[in-house]
């Protein structure tokens, strides 16, 4: 059995044992350190508990576990969408944890997110739902409707969405595409955001399982041709095998087991899924 | 038909109609009892409508044919009451968009800022807007200003309250979107709650111009401008005829002004 409080990722040289209240020590080819993190809720009670995970540059992880296991809270608590109740995170050489708005908005402008629902404004065509992305870089009314956007902004724009094969698209309400257009619409949309990180939460989940396969396929293509790190959450195995290089088990809120992807096995992933 | 086993094994139905508690019937009871004593401290009767009607029919032999000798000034008073409610919608839509902002529970800056935008937003809506139209007679004088200046305080209490629920009832995931790459503020509302709520602005904004449409008619009853006053002098000289034809004219141009709303409506949202 798996210690929640232990990380024995390959690639990560922690020491077994208990957690420790220090804080973290940066490795040059780190992206995103988490120590100690916590969070619970009123409803559904401890979520995150006392997690550790150390992320590094170039990278493509998977985290896996049942409903329930923290993975979603996970990723939103490492942009602060969720506060968590404690612990310490750094991320692209920031502490994250005491950030206010200002230097928050920043850091995460850095920071793609990927949702499970896509997320698109659905009466606006494709294109200004990408331009959307470039409120990462630009403020004021240009980066809001593809009207208002300067012509390099739309042809950043349409070049994203050429990237995801959706440039015939451009014109289409976002209400009128299938999920797995929509996906793909958010993907360049988080393109257009020029990220160092992208977190994706179940980014396939609502689609059909060929329609998964493809989105999946493309999305960890993209990411792995801009050196971007990705971090995905997911329910399937096949996914987190085939597009990940590194899994990430959890289960009631703990890391469980973080191994290379070749070297989990079905023993792995019984143990995230067997009745807690 | 004999009912069959199966059928018959059926559970109990329940009720079509839950049988009200004690407290809900007493409170029926007297809401029922005071609408009939309201109707009865009314002074309506049938007896009265009976001995009026002669009256009724005396007027609207004088209204028929209407008299259209003064068609052109009517036409013109017309336009100037359809101008103040153009005017004071567009006022008060472009008015209240910044305090529907304020008074939207999902976007507004602050708990302290929501209260009071609403609190102003109801006392604008609360108020009727006759009684604007003669707080503004006496600020800057009879005429068409005072007519505009209340339908935009009454436009401002009608959209601010509509428009601000509708942007309280827009998915909140595509805001998340944008908050999560670090947007600002402005660009949420605008990029991805003002989108979302588009439709129901239009159909407000369109609601509002024809309630405004109708209120200018009776504003100027009180001097605040337009077609209302030229009614009122008609009635009070007993012209029906004149009267017949300015009201013939009201009608027409509220007609307009709802088939016109309805056709946007449709071909907008």
């Amino acid at each position: 059995m798996f210690d929640n409080n232990v990380l024995v990722g390959d690639n990560l040289a922690k020491p077994a044992g208990g957690a420790s209240l220090a804080p973290p020590v940066a490795r040059p080819d780190s992206l995103c350190q988490v120590t100690n993190l916590c969070k619970s809720f009123p409803s559904a009670g401890i979520v995150l508990d006392n997690v550790k995970l150390d992320l590094t540059r170039h990278q493509s992880v998977a985290l896996v576990g049942a409903n329930g296991a923290g993975k979603s809270t996970l990723l939103r608590s490492l942009v602060r969408l969720i506060e968590p109740d404690a612990g310490d995170i750094h991320l692209l050489d920031t502490p994250v944890m005491n950030l206010g708005a200002s230097k928050l908005r920043k850091l995460r402008s850095r920071i793609g997110f990927v949702f499970q629902k896509h997320n698109l404004v659905p009466r606006l065509s494709v294109l200004s739902n990408v331009i959307h992305g470039s409120q990462a870089r630009i403020q004021g009314p240009r980066a809001w409707y593809q009207g208002l956007a300067t012509s390099q902004v739309r042809a950043d724009a349409m070049t994203c969405l050429e990237r995801v094969g959706l440039a015939h698209l451009a014109s289409r309400r976002a209400d009128q595409l299938s999920g797995g257009q929509s996906q793909r619409v958010a993907i360049a949309r988080t393109l257009m955001q020029r990220p160092e990180l992208v977190l994706a939460d179940e980014p396939v989940a609502s689609l059909d399982p060929k329609a998964g396969t493809e989105v999946m396929s493309l999305f960890t293509e993209i990411m792995r041709q801009e050196k971007v790190t990705l971090v995905f959450s997911t329910h399937s195995l096949d996914h987190a095998l085939a597009y990940a290089e590194r899994v990430v088990g959890m289960k009631g809120g703990g890391i469980v087991f973080d191994k290379r992807s070749r070297q989990t096995d079905k023993t792995d992933i019984q143990t995230i899924y067997e009745t807690q | 038909m004999p009912i069959s086993p199966a059928v018959s094994r059926l559970p109990l139905l329940p009720d079509r109609y839950a049988r009200p508690s004690l407290p809900s019937f007493m409170a029926y009871l007297v809401a029922f009892a005071f609408a009939m004593v309201s109707i009865q401290n009314s002074g309506l009767s049938l007896e009265r409508l009976l001995v009026g009607l002669p009256s009724i029919s005396r007027m609207l032999d004088q209204m028929f044919p209407p008299d259209l000798e003064r068609i052109s000034s009517i036409g013109w008073s017309l336009l100037q009451t359809f101008q103040m409610a153009v005017a004071g919608t567009v006022l008060g839509i472009v008015l209240s968009l910044p305090l529907a902002i304020l008074a939207a529970r999902n976007i507004s800056p602050h708990p302290v800022v929501y209260v009071l935008s609403r609190g102003l937003i109801s006392f604008f809506r609360t108020v009727p807007d006759l009684v604007w139209a003669l707080i503004f007679v006496i600020a800057v004088g009879l005429g068409p200003a005072a007519g505009t200046m209340a339908i935009t305080i009454d436009t401002i209490g009608f959209c601010g309250r509509f428009f601000a629920e509708a942007m309280e009832e827009t998915d909140a995931a595509p805001a998340e979107a944008l908050n999560s790459i670090g947007a600002s503020r402005t660009g949420m509302i605008f990029s991805a709650v003002i989108p979302q709520a588009f439709p129901s602005f239009i159909n407000s904004s369109l609601f509002s111009l024809e309630k405004a449409t109708r209120s200018s008619v009776v504003l100027g009853l009180v001097g605040a401008g337009g077609i209302g006053i030229e009614l009122k002098v008609a009635m009070d000289l007993f012209s029906y005829d004149v009267a017949s034809t300015i009201i013939l004219s009201v009608f027409m141009l509220v007609l307009v002004v709802e088939n016109a709303s309805t056709y946007l409506r449709s071909k907008i949202i």
